[in-house]
């Protein structure tokens, strides 16, 4: 074995370059004090009273910077635009049909189901009080879809109810930030009652787990859509072209 | 009107765009037209109100997150609604003419490109503009891959790389300004900015200039660029242009002028500048894809533009601004009336432009030609006038020698483009300009000579812009939430 060859002088001098430099500014870091002023996550803890959430770090995500939120909800909606702008070329009507895996596998994939998505439910509406929220429950919903593709290939999505509920809890979403505007005059203000002796209960926090709850059901019906536009890219190239 | 909407109203269109769709497609152009018709609107609203303005999201400056319009953003917001108007009304020629293709998709990515562009400056908050970094981002990687094509898709997995890159260093940067400031606010970052460890500030400087000099293509990483202007469909290139590479510019000095750093990287940004401009330039020389060549013309521009807004006088800042809108606008139409030739002839060879016979497309791209390259009357030659009286001002000769020479380059290109175009022994094929292009074409035009000849009815918006920028005193209280 030429050991030139397969570990040319370029490649072993670039990366002992790189780590040095990556040592050199971990070096750097350590020896840095990092209190020099007190920081902003201690003050939105102090804080977290006021949104009457008890989970301190929904109320930094939902409502402290909520518009952060809405940021990372575009991010995910123009990645999922993204996938099925650059997959739909690809995906073509096919109507070959596999012959199912077992019956036992799809049975039980649909017995699960209802239990994934029922787990998916409780995170995104306990988001609030327990650790958890809409991005997370939102996935979960999503590997719900995931398992019933591996099981069943042949299986489709219904787009339109998909499609639904991406639009218009995302629709709610925005107009809840434009609420806030009209009612407290501030954006995204939290107009709904958030007594702080209802901590703790499943309703309280005022707009946080409303704000949750659409973000979960975006993202549940996002992530269905790109699991299922990966799944049938595969599987097109697996049938359809055979 | 609040400043929340020009985020909030594109995001509301992207999310109901299916619904759009299936109005159809009048509709769909329809109503994309209206809501950048209502953001310029808005923005000219904005025009002559006390700035700076602000609109809050949830709490209060500093600990909540704030969009702030101060003279320098309303500049730019002026620039980027004009061009998102006058893009969606050439886009609704587009696809009349290229039906079949997904113009949902690409209406949705078209109006969070500006929804971004206009994010990223009007926030006061470092991480929530590292947002809207990534939303226009992943706006522009999908847009330049809207074709489709081999040369579409590899422009798309470039941008992506080369922007995934880039947003590493942001976020690294914000994570190091974190640790040592404790907040992500630029109001209290630039009131605390020199406390930072000269070791550390050295780091996250440049890691800030690697992540947005990327992307605002200077020289050392701009390799890119010209493969994505090749790659994506001409009315992108316009915008890519014309609003995003502004964007990135913006948020470069904003944060330039905010941290105070012009004393310390003043000449090493200059030199970065000039090395761009130069380097452009002569590369523009001998290109034979028009996409290619104005890419690496846009290239050169932006170089000037760093050259002359890292100076800190005024006089050269508020010239080079002047420069940036004027710029704007002739890419804008040089861009637009090429996609009409391109759409004709199939091609984007340097040979289409000999091989037209339009007295109107002449005339408007002569008119753009000139004015980049900075022939009287045209708005380019005040642009760069200003730019080069503001360098004598300041006495740095070097710079006035310097543009002067590389100018001289980039003239050799542009007048063999305009005799080109002039030649009557080439074969002519006649091309038609649509209703639509011929109102949008002339209003640039008319734009660009109005601004050379009365200089005085932009250069009032330069000077505010010029003021903010260097001295943003109003900006720090309101994004520290003073008096609020």
């Amino acid at each position: 074995m030429n050991l030139k060859k397969v570990l040319p002088l370029k490649h072993i001098v670039l990366s002992l370059l790189s780590s040095a430099l990556l040592l050199s500014v971990v070096g750097l870091l350590m020896q840095v004090k990092t209190d020099m002023f007190k920081n902003v996550g201690t003050i939105y803890l102090n804080l977290n009273m006021q949104t009457a959430a008890a989970n301190a770090v929904t109320s930094v995500v939902t409502f402290f910077r909520g518009i952060d939120t809405v940021g990372e909800v575009t991010v995910l909606f123009l990645a999922t635009s993204g996938v099925a702008l650059m997959l739909s070329a690809t995906q073509r009507t096919c109507d070959k049909v596999v012959k199912q895996e077992s019956f036992i596998l799809n049975a039980g994939s649909r017995l699960l189901l209802s239990v994934i998505i029922l787990f998916g439910v409780y995170i995104i509406i306990h988001g609030h009080l327990s650790p958890g929220g809409g991005f997370q429950g939102g996935v979960v919903i999503a590997t719900a879809f995931l398992l019933l593709f591996l099981a069943n290939p042949n299986m489709k999505l219904s787009h339109g109810i998909l499609t639904l509920g991406e639009s218009l809890s995302g629709a709610t979403y925005v107009l809840v930030v434009i609420i806030g505007l009209f009612k407290m005059n501030i954006l995204l203000g939290n107009f709904l009652p958030h007594p702080i002796g209802e901590i703790g209960e499943l309703i309280s926090g005022g707009i946080i787990p409303v704000v949750y709850i659409l973000v979960g059901i975006k993202v549940g019906s996002e992530m269905s859509v790109i699991v299922e536009y990966f799944v049938k890219e595969d599987y097109y190239k697996e049938v359809c072209d055979a | 009107m609040s400043l929340g909407y020009y985020f909030l109203l594109p995001v509301l269109f992207s999310f109901l765009t299916p619904y759009f769709k299936k109005l159809g497609s009048f509709t769909l152009r329809g109503s994309s037209i209206l809501l950048s018709l209502v953001l310029f609107l808005q923005t000219v609203a904005y025009v002559g109100v006390k700035l700076p303005q602000i609109s809050q999201f949830s709490i209060k400056p500093p600990l909540g997150i704030a969009f702030i319009l101060d003279g320098y953003s309303l500049l730019f917001l002026l620039i980027f609604t004009f061009s998102a108007l006058v893009v969606s009304f050439y886009m609704y020629w587009f696809f009349e003419e290229n039906s079949g293709r997904d113009e949902a998709r690409f209406y949705v990515f078209f109006n969070m490109l500006i929804a971004g562009s206009i994010g990223m400056i009007l926030s006061c908050d470092i991480f929530n503009l590292y947002i809207f970094f990534e939303i226009t981002g992943i706006c522009s990687y999908t847009l330049s891959a809207f074709n489709k094509d081999k040369l579409g898709l590899e422009s798309g997995i470039k941008y992506l790389i080369i922007g995934s890159i880039a947003s590493i260093f942001i976020v690294f940067a914000i994570m190091l300004i974190y640790l040592q400031i404790g907040t992500v606010n630029l109001g209290l970052i630039a009131q605390r900015f020199h406390l930072i460890d000269p070791k550390i500030s050295v780091l996250i400087v440049l890691m800030l200039f690697i992540g947005f000099g990327a992307k605002a293509e200077l020289f050392p990483m701009n390799f890119w660029a010209p493969d994505i202007y090749q790659g994506s469909i001409s009315s992108v290139n316009g915008l890519f242009s014309s609003v995003v590479a502004k964007a990135y510019l913006f948020v470069f000095f904003h944060l330039f002028y905010l941290f105070n750093l012009g004393s310390k990287y003043m000449l090493f940004v200059m030199v970065i500048g000039a090395i761009t401009f130069l380097v452009s330039e002569f590369t523009a020389l001998n290109q034979t894809n028009v996409k290619r060549l104005f890419a690496y013309s846009t290239l050169g521009q932006l170089g000037i533009l760093f050259m002359a807004l890292s100076t800190n006088s005024s006089q050269t800042v508020s010239g080079a601004l002047f420069h940036l809108t004027s710029h704007s606008i002739s890419k804008l139409l040089i861009f637009l009336a090429l996609g009409i030739l391109i759409h004709k002839f199939k091609s984007a060879k340097i040979d289409i432009l000999g091989n037209f016979k339009s007295g109107f497309l002449t005339i408007v791209l002569a008119i753009g030609f000139l004015s980049i390259l900075g022939i009287p009357p045209f708005s380019g030659f005040v642009g760069k006038i200003l730019i080069l009286k503001g360098f004598a001002l300041s006495q740095n000769y070097t710079a006035i020698a310097f543009i002067l020479l590389v100018s001289i380059v980039e003239a050799i290109y542009f007048f063999r483009l305009t005799a080109m175009m002039l030649d009557k022994k080439r074969a002519k094929v006649t091309v038609k300009v649509g209703s639509v292009n011929y109102i949008i074409l002339t209003l640039l035009a008319v734009l660009i000579i109005l601004f050379g000849v009365y200089p005085s009815l932009l250069t009032h918006y330069t000077d505010l812009a010029t003021n903010a920028l260097l001295h943003p005193t109003n900006y720090l209280n309101y994004a520290l939430g003073v008096g609020l």
